[in-house]
């Protein structure tokens, strides 16, 4: 007989490492929060729809990803204000040098951009897996991707980027 | 010196300092979702469109406009005044604003497809599917030039729910499926013969014919990069008039009412038999459906109104305010507001708040045919 898991259990045991991909998602601590308890609470409402509690992970995850990709929808019924908030700061993390600027460059990526590189080179997911998690094509992931790389290299001249795997 | 981008992000990602649960937020959240699923009060999250400026000739009159008509109910107030919503109305695109007024585009279409975050999707009259960019600025919207998101003609055309995902049948019956604006498919398929589309959900479609009745085309990424769409037959009461996707549900839109199933290659049947009313739209999030009554329903007796649907439990819950007798049409205008058409001479369009769960009239159609988006 085996036991299903709760959605409690869940969370305890998920919490930090879907907040750390959150974190790389949202580019931003409070966003990545509201991000992920957003989306935890729809998984909660929805538990008992989740057949495969062992895909949750994924679930929640391909959740954030869309949600992220989703904001430029949303765009059009944004409030336009007179004052843009301040930019998000990475200040605290106890990394590298070179790592750090690299993440502040991938932080200026756009969305989806961001969610393409984080998911090719992060959770290792190939270009088809991760065209399935952003809805998109594998085409439109490769571009995504060749784009982000062009993009952070053309930022960080004295960088040698390099990726273990170059996206094929 | 080399940079790894994994080994950097690795790095970003250990040394990020993980919160604590914000347990009283969260438990607000969840609270928030599962009154929200049942339509009851949630946030009034909704951000005013303002919009201003009449465009065309068209003979409508708004709601809130008593200087453009007699057909006035009063102020706009409370409810389903924030969101615009995208009609056919003559036989050309127009926005109705939470105003009641109506900006019309003078693009000519055959229906419209749907909402995305760059404009409005329509299949004009010569059968290309097209974008008519929309924008706000300084209180007024305008209208872009339209732009051709097929490259031939279409024989339907259809938007996700999410309005991310442009599918759609050329006259050949192949199903392609692209990313609103992309130039490219990232899916495309052969219809059955005789087959219809009738809804789209990521690379997931529902389409009916004769021979086969409703089937649900469910698409299953496989590891080796391939993709697969796996066929089910769906067990059905009453005819299809509508087989909607979104998320984890399918609802099934039928004379009857509507029939729920889960969205994937099971269709198992959420409840037994159908529910609510003979004309319904399926929530963006899936996870509710606005019902009304249709004609057919109130001759036979069945008192006419507005129901939201939980597409989990089958609870149906009455949506106050609603005073436009049968509907013709409903479709949602954002995750929290629908539009309903009323079936009449002088159609009617009403939009609600699904988590105020009230509605408020917006226009009345004095003339020409007024039509809701189709996706």
């Amino acid at each position: 007989m085996t036991t299903e898991i709760t959605f409690a259990e869940f969370m305890a045991a998920r919490w930090g490492p879907l907040y750390r991909t959150a974190y790389l998602l949202a580019g931003d601590r409070h966003d990545a929060e509201e991000l992920l308890q957003s989306t935890l609470a729809r998984t909660c409402v929805r538990w008992d729809s989740i057949r495969d509690k062992g895909a949750a992970d994924a679930y929640v995850r391909q959740a954030m990803v869309r949600q992220v990709s989703r904001t430029w929808r949303n765009r059009g019924r944004e409030t336009l204000v007179e004052n843009l908030p301040d930019a998000g700061h990475p200040g605290g993390l106890d990394v590298r040098a070179d790592h750090l600027v690299l993440w502040e460059a991938i932080r200026g990526l756009p969305p989806r951009m961001r969610a393409a590189v984080v998911l090719r080179y992060v959770e290792d997911l190939t270009e088809e897996a991760t065209a399935h998690e952003l809805g998109v094509s594998v085409g439109t992931v490769k571009s995504q991707t060749h784009h982000a790389l062009r993009r952070l290299r053309a930022a960080l001249p004295d960088l040698e980027l390099v990726t273990a795997k170059e996206p094929s | 010196m080399t940079t790894e981008i994994r080994e950097a992000l690795n790095a970003v990602q250990d040394s990020i300092a993980v919160p604590r649960v914000d347990e009283v937020r969260f438990q607000a959240l969840v609270r928030s979702e599962r009154r929200r699923r049942t339509g009851v009060r949630l946030v009034a999250g909704l951000v005013a469109a303002v919009v201003a400026g009449v465009g065309g000739t068209l003979l409508v009159t708004g709601v809130g406009d008593a200087d453009r008509g007699t057909d006035v109910a009063g102020p706009p107030d409370g409810p389903g005044r924030s969101a615009p919503v995208p009609v056919s109305l003559g036989g050309r695109l127009a926005v109705v604003t939470p105003d009641g007024a109506v900006v019309g585009s003078g693009v000519r279409v055959q229906e419209v497809v749907g909402a995305t975050a760059g404009g409005v999707v329509v299949v004009a009259r010569d059968h290309h599917v097209r974008l008519v960019p929309v924008a706000r600025s300084g209180g007024e919207t305008t209208f872009g030039r339209p732009r051709d998101l097929a490259g031939v003609p279409v024989r339907s055309a259809h938007l996700d729910k999410q309005g991310l995902f442009l599918a759609f049948v050329d006259l050949d019956d192949t199903l392609h499926f692209r990313e609103v604006g992309a130039d490219t498919d990232y899916q495309s398929t052969s219809l059955d013969p005789g087959e219809t589309v009738l809804g789209i959900d990521g690379g997931s479609y529902t389409g009916y014919s004769s021979s086969l009745g409703l089937v649900l085309h469910s698409r299953e990424d496989g590891g080796q990069g391939g993709a697969e769409l796996t066929r089910t037959q769906v067990g059905i009461s009453f005819p299809a008039d509508t087989a909607e996707l979104a998320d984890l549900t399918l609802a099934v839109g039928t004379s009857d009412g509507v029939e729920l199933f889960d969205a994937s290659p099971s269709a198992a049947p959420r409840f037994g038999g159908s529910l609510g009313g003979g004309v319904s739209s399926l929530a963006p999030r899936g996870d509710v459906v606005a019902t009304a009554t249709s004609s057919a329903q109130s001759s036979r007796g069945m008192s006419t109104g507005v129901w939201l649907l939980d597409a989990f439990s089958g609870e149906q819950l009455p949506v106050r305010d609603y005073d436009g007798g049968p509907a013709l049409d409903i479709a949602w205008v954002d995750d929290d507001e629908f539009a309903v058409l009323t079936d009449a001479d002088r159609a009617e369009l009403w939009v609600c708040d699904a988590t105020e769960r009230t509605c408020g009239q917006r226009l009345v159609a004095a003339e020409g045919t007024l039509s809701l988006p189709t996706s």
